[in-house]
């Protein structure tokens, strides 16, 4: 059973007495531990694909099911726990805390969760070791490169061990070698830790570590490709 | 620019409504002129001169009177004289001096009769009806004799005058006068044979349309309108040799004087105010600046010089100054109009006219001097260290300035110990033997003191909230309900970006510290007049001139309010050591009626003292005689009584032994000015002192001091007394409503209150805006929280928490600081200055419960702002935020 199936999702978006529809009738769906690229030109819907399976957005009309669940469906409450438990989201400009370390930021989703301390602390550690950040843990984000910013959105991204990873464009602001490991890394998640995963970006390096290519034009899918 | 357009609303809305009431302040001062022109008119009859005088145009009443001095007065044949000024009035047209009178009777005054005065009425025991003689001696000065002229009269009428009987132009208005009808001044002065010489002038008050010839926004064409008009009342006085005297002219230099004097009070009493939009400002600034940063990074890497780059943030500054008077003055406009009520202590009860608003070219130049003054002071600093911000760093999203401690709390500490020194040196030099050295030093912590508050409130929250992140993990704890999960980010907030909350913290202790300070200040010297009130009365009431008819206190006694009553005599006598006015009391009754507090007590209460004035030969002595004549208790004095008669003086003595001190009791002394010299005794001491020889007479003073039952309405008790015929009758309650009612206090406390208003506004506008401001900032950094799990009021909590942390820290330094300082103060500075006179009335220090109210009111105004601020983060629109600001 796929894990995430979209039906003719649409989302409209109102700007002033103009409107813009960002998606048209988007149909797709994503197999459990899959990992997806969303490819297309700017201003085609991808981003507002990941917000709306993120639980971010609500969508003007469709549906959108996650392991059976109709998102648009649920309340308030059971979205924040959606994006609380379900979800990790990784973001193009990282967007951690800028008063908290490395390792406060890893223990801020934990701690909406309701994690124990113990708990909270030993498992910061572990996603730490896995990002390779432990070193930097006690860092706050301006003392960190894009690179170490981004591996420690990543971590922040799995605190509550979500199945659903979303990234939007996590080799954006990075350089080639560091947009690398980044992409190593989520690679791991996938084929490691059986993340689903759904990655928006430009990066044609993507298509390697990729299941599957989605095409997205005029807030429709356009095109698949399948890689492996 | 919000802190600066706030205090400059203030102080330009002061500034106009002390203008617009310029015309009700000229008003008010020339009130107090017995008349707008004196005349005085050797020849004619009087009515030819008032006539003369009203032909004048611009003249719309005068009054004449007549006036001879050096009579004597005696009642019938007994033997106690008193010398008196006798007055013609016209009873159509009284004199300025009658204005306040209380009259008994009719001053119609028909021929032979005569109306007198309620003291000399009290010291000779006169009532409507009696009989009084007029005495006019000559002393032939070479042949050694003299003769005296008798004039016998029918009293008519009893005038009482206020208290304070003194009016402008030098005439006393107290202090046994009698009258009589203006059209037989003539008669009398023939009667008792006055030489031609030393007969009375035509005397006046002429009074003018102020409205036609005054103009408070035209002090010259005013003075051009009185000299002309001075010239034409004294060509219509020319044919009666007359002579006019301008009382208006001198009063204008006054009346700039005193507004010049006004606005350097009430812009003293801004300072709060000012200094509140100063560090408004400042934040503001700051968080302007922290926002332009990369746009200045950009341009130092176009080639920028950082000197460049400060004076375009302080030609901002400067235009800002501008449109903050631009802004600031019409919102003071209509500020004037609530304060208009306010700015005018010298406000009289004649009425005020606040019809005008007035915008002198003084206001705009002085309120846009402070505009652009502050705006440049709090600019400079943060433009500085702006420009200073390496570019590399700024171009990145997170900007180290922001997160970075840069705190050296050297400054602090020295604020904290000078404002600790203050307080501690003024204290001390009070008590210390005053030397050139002390004098010295003390100088510059008495010049210090009124800052003293100011740095302790400034140095311990900048300590508190700078020095060290502990304080806001206390306070975040606090927090948990509103942030849950999310509290420890608050206290992880506030002490990484320590600046920002340190400021907002000291705003918030400033403006209640302020708060606080004032009231506390305000209450205490409430509550000293108070007290300084009753022991000067004594009790519920004082009767100071009673008639000294015997059966006076038995009906006294007898009304339904009166719960008590006690008789006290004041005498002047010679004590064998220094100089002391003698007061003879009924133990009994006396501290059963006037219940004194402990203060007027040492080393005895009053048990005590009742104790020893019972003993007979005992009597109590104030700390003042007893330390200025160099006595202790044990020692014996000699009281002398003079008696007289109209031949010579006879003398009593008795010998007392000072059996304990006081600093003085209630209802004997004029408290504020002087350290009372005074003896108590009980009349069984000192009987020998009250009992003349038969045919001599002594003077004293007979008051009754009565306790009110409870809930007795004193105007009813007041109007029987008075009905009884006594007069000079001082009750508490009266005197305390006068007091709050009383134009220079109700004008500060009305001012005093609109100020605390408005520095709530500030508080609650201000924190309004640098939260709103702080989260536009914070956007994307609250999104990305909602978006990995936070529901939207839990991440609004954060900043609610924020926000009150910070409001806890302020409010607690600031009420403390303001309660501590606000105590500190008035016991300093109301309490007397060391080697002047001090009040033997000790200062109290009570905080009024509007100072409660502050305390709630403030701080929930602020909640409330910050809850509606908080809106915005908890309905954001998270998906809209992190696209647009590349999430």
């Amino acid at each position: 059973m796929p894990r995430i199936v979209t039906k003719d999702l649409i989302k409209v978006y109102k700007q002033g007495k103009s409107e813009v529809i960002a998606l048209r009738g988007l149909d797709m769906s994503v197999e459990d531990g899959e990992m997806v690229a969303i490819q297309g030109p700017s201003g085609c819907g991808k981003t507002t694909l990941l917000n709306l399976i993120g639980g971010i957005d609500r969508p003007t009309a469709g549906r959108i099911e996650i392991n059976g669940v109709n998102l648009p469906d649920v309340s308030d409450a059971a979205l924040v726990r959606h994006r609380r438990d379900d979800v990790g989201f990784v973001f193009q400009f990282f967007n951690l805390v800028p008063t908290l370390t490395a390792e406060e930021n890893v223990q801020l989703p934990m701690r909406l969760a309701g994690m124990g301390g113990g708990k909270r602390e030993s498992r910061t550690a572990e996603l730490l070791a896995l990002v390779d950040m432990k070193k930097r843990a006690n860092h706050r984000p301006d003392e960190l490169s894009g690179g170490e910013q981004q591996r420690v959105a990543i971590a922040v991204a799995l605190a509550n061990d979500p199945p659903l990873v979303l990234a939007d464009e996590p080799t954006g602001e990075l350089d080639t070698k560091t947009g690398q490991e980044v992409l190593d890394l989520m690679n791991r998640l996938n084929q490691e830790l059986g993340k689903t995963l759904i990655v928006v970006t430009h990066d044609q390096r993507v298509a390697k570590i990729a299941h599957r290519i989605l095409q997205i034009e005029d807030g429709r899918i356009t095109g698949e490709i399948k890689t492996r | 620019m919000l802190g600066v357009v706030l205090a400059i609303t203030f102080v330009s809305g002061t500034f106009i409504a002390i203008d617009s009431s310029a015309r009700s302040s000229f008003e008010a001062l020339l009130s107090t002129s017995a008349g707008d022109f004196s005349i005085s008119a050797q020849l004619g009859n009087w009515r030819d001169v008032r006539t003369a005088l009203l032909s004048v145009p611009g003249v719309v009443d005068a009054d004449i009177y007549r006036r001879i001095d050096g009579i004597l007065v005696q009642k019938g044949n007994e033997s106690q004289m008193l010398y008196v000024s006798m007055y013609g009035i016209d009873p159509g047209n009284l004199p300025f001096m009658m204005n306040d009178a209380t009259v008994s009777g009719s001053l119609e005054l028909p021929r032979g009769t005569v109306a007198v005065s309620s003291d000399m009425a009290s010291l000779l025991d006169i009532v409507i009806g009696d009989k009084i003689t007029y005495n006019y001696t000559f002393y032939d000065v070479i042949g050694g004799t003299s003769r005296s002229i008798l004039l016998n009269m029918t009293v008519n009428a009893i005038v009482s005058f206020p208290l304070s009987g003194y009016y402008g132009g030098g005439w006393y208005a107290y202090g046994f006068t009698t009258f009589v009808n203006i059209d037989d001044s003539d008669w009398v002065e023939e009667q008792l044979e006055i030489p031609a010489g030393l007969t009375g002038w035509n005397l006046g008050e002429v009074w003018i349309d102020h409205n036609r010839f005054l103009n408070a926004y035209d002090l010259a064409g005013t003075q051009r309108n009185l000299a002309r008009l001075s010239r034409q009342l004294e060509a219509a006085l020319a044919p009666y040799d007359g002579f006019v005297q301008d009382n208006l002219s001198s009063r204008i230099p006054e009346f700039e004087f005193t507004i010049t004097i006004q606005r350097l009070i009430f812009l003293a009493l801004s300072l709060p105010i000012i200094l509140l939009g100063l560090y408004l400002g400042i934040v503001g600034a700051e968080l302007g600046h922290a926002e332009r940063r990369r746009e200045l990074a950009v341009l130092k890497t176009r080639g920028a010089r950082q000197r460049q780059l400060i004076g375009v943030l302080m030609l901002d500054a400067v235009m800002g100054g501008v449109l903050a008077t631009v802004i600031g003055l019409p919102f003071g406009l209509a500020l004037s109009r609530l304060l208009i009520g306010y700015v005018n202590p010298s406000a009289s009860s004649l009425g005020t006219n606040y019809g005008d608003i007035a915008l002198s070219f003084d206001t705009i130049i002085s309120v846009l001097l402070l505009s652009v003054i502050l705006m440049a002071g709090i600019t400079y600093r943060s433009a500085k260290r702006t420009a200073n911000l390496p570019i590399v760093e700024t171009m990145k999203y997170y900007a180290p300035g922001e997160t970075k401690i840069q705190y050296r709390p050297n400054t602090d500490i020295v604020l904290v110990a000078i404002s600790i020194a203050t307080y501690g040196i003024v204290s001390w030099s009070r008590s210390a033997p005053s030397d050139f050295t002390l004098f010295l030093i003390g100088i510059i912590f008495y010049v210090l003191l009124p800052f003293a508050p100011i740095f302790l409130i400034v140095g311990t929250t900048r300590l508190l909230t700078r020095a060290t992140g502990r304080v806001y993990e206390w306070t975040a704890r606090v927090c948990k309900p509103f942030a849950k999960n999310l509290h420890y980010l608050i206290s992880r907030n506030l002490s990484r970006n320590p600046r920002r909350s340190a400021n907002i913290a000291l705003i918030i202790a400033l403006g209640l510290g302020f708060g606080v300070f004032i009231f506390a200040n305000l209450g205490s010297q409430q509550a000293y007049q108070e007290r300084l009130l009753r022991a000067s009365i004594g009790a519920d009431m004082s009767i100071g001139l009673p008639p000294a008819n015997e059966t006076f206190r038995t009906n006294l006694t007898s009304l339904p309010q009166v719960e008590a009553v006690t008789r006290l005599d004041s005498l002047q006598i010679q004590p064998t050591y220094g100089s002391a006015a003698l007061y003879v009391l009924e133990p009994d009754s006396y501290f059963a009626v006037t219940q004194p507090e402990s203060w007027y007590f040492e080393n005895i209460d009053s048990h005590g003292a009742e104790s020893i004035l019972k003993t007979k030969g005992q009597v109590l002595v104030t700390r003042s005689y007893l330390d200025s004549s160099f006595l202790a208790i044990g020692d014996s004095i000699t009281l002398t009584q003079m008696f007289y008669n109209s031949t010579g003086i006879a003398t009593a003595n008795v010998t007392v032994t000072i059996g304990g001190v006081v600093r003085a009791l209630p209802g004997t002394s004029v408290f504020e000015y002087s350290p009372p010299m005074a003896i108590y005794a009980d009349n069984s001491t000192v009987r020998a002192l009250l009992e003349p020889p038969s045919g001599y007479f002594y003077l004293y003073y007979a008051t009754y001091l009565v306790d009110l039952r409870q809930n007795a309405d004193w105007r009813e008790a007041k109007a029987e007394v008075q009905a009884m015929g006594a007069s000079q009758i001082r009750v508490y309650q009266e005197e305390l409503e006068q007091l709050k009612s009383g134009p220079l206090y109700s004008s500060l406390v009305g001012f005093i209150y609109v100020e605390i208003a408005y520095i709530i506004v500030i508080l609650t506008a201000g924190l309004g805006l640098i939260i709103y401001a702080a989260t536009i900032e914070r956007d994307v950094e609250f999104a990305a929280i909602t978006a990995r799990g936070s529901a939207g009021w839990q991440t609004a909590g954060l900043l609610i928490g924020e926000a009150f942390s910070i409001m806890l820290i302020g409010l607690v330094v600031g009420v403390s600081v303001g309660l501590i300082s606000g105590y500190l103060t008035s016991q300093i500075l109301f309490s007397g200055s060391p080697g002047g006179v001090q009040s033997i009335v000790p200062y109290p220090f009570s905080v009024p419960a509007e100072t409660l109210y502050l305390m709630v009111l403030a701080p929930a105004a602020m909640l409330f702002t910050v809850l509606i601020v908080s809106w915005r983060v908890a309905k954001m629109d998270v998906a809209r935020i992190l696209k647009l600001r590349g999430g």
